[in-house]
């Protein structure tokens, strides 16, 4: 019961993020085929931050907070007061990379016309949005 | 269109109703924003605009709970950190709205 709490905003959200993704958007963006690539794009780029910020917490809380952090490609400062990252963050940061990964795979493979599985995209980034928004959720709530 | 920052600024209320302690008026003023967040959300139409004051109005919220001695400062903590990461998450969101670099979409090595 505690789960279905704590999850049924994400899935509230992520319903309405589908039906507006169907309207159509104001103007191509730049750098991108379409819409759809726009849109995951976006999606990838908003998850890959927020990855990237927790990741960073989790490295400086694990090292005892030294002034810096190093992973993948990023170099990145740590904050004294931010206190333990928290234990329930991990599993879920964890398996958020991992959605990640699948989601940037499959939004290259179609942004290079290797793809044009818009179904499969479509539900790696549904299940990315899902876990972010469950890291974002469990990690916010510092237990 | 909707993307996750529009998610995630939906998902703020979420954790800021559980830190125990809260003032009554406090939750009432975080019900406010939640209706009103409800009903951008709700309209399809999120700009760059509307996400900034979204999050600017959360931000009051948790300046004002980081002023209240009583809360647990561990649950403080991590919502301030949830703050930093939803503020990196709207700067790439807006910059993504006006271009993409593909370059710059990594992989991320995952660390069980």
């Amino acid at each position: 019961m505690r789960l279905k709490t704590n999850v049924m905003p994400i899935f509230l959200a992520l319903l309405l993020a589908a039906s507006c993704a169907k309207q159509p958007a104001a103007a191509p963006v730049p750098g991108t085929i379409n819409t759809f690539d726009a849109f995951a794009a976006r999606t990838i780029g908003d998850a890959q931050a927020a990855l990237v910020g927790a990741k960073t917490w989790e490295l400086c809380s694990d090292a005892n907070f030294p002034p810096t952090v190093t992973f993948d490609t990023y170099t990145n400062s740590c904050d004294p007061t931010a206190g333990k990252f928290p234990a329930v963050g991990r599993p879920i940061l964890y398996k958020a990379e991992q959605s990640y990964n699948i989601a940037l795979a499959a939004a290259q493979s179609y942004h290079a016309g290797a793809s044009s599985d818009t179904a499969g995209l479509t539900q790696a980034l549904t299940t990315l949005g899902i876990d972010i928004g469950t890291m974002l959720t469990g990690i916010g709530k510092g237990k | 269109m909707l993307t996750l920052i529009s998610i995630i600024l939906g998902l703020i209320p979420t954790v800021l109703k559980s830190i125990p302690g809260i003032s009554a008026g406090i939750q009432q003023i975080i019900a406010d924003i939640s209706a009103s967040v409800a009903a951008i959300l709700g309209s399809g139409v999120i700009t760059q605009p509307n996400a900034n004051t979204i999050l600017s109005a959360w931000l009051g919220v948790v300046t004002a709970l980081k002023a209240d001695p009583t809360l647990p400062a561990s649950s403080l903590a991590a919502v301030a950190e949830l703050e930093k990461i939803v503020q990196a998450v709207l700067i790439e969101d807006a910059a993504l709205a006006k271009q993409v670099d593909w370059s710059k979409l990594l992989p991320i090595t995952p660390v069980p």
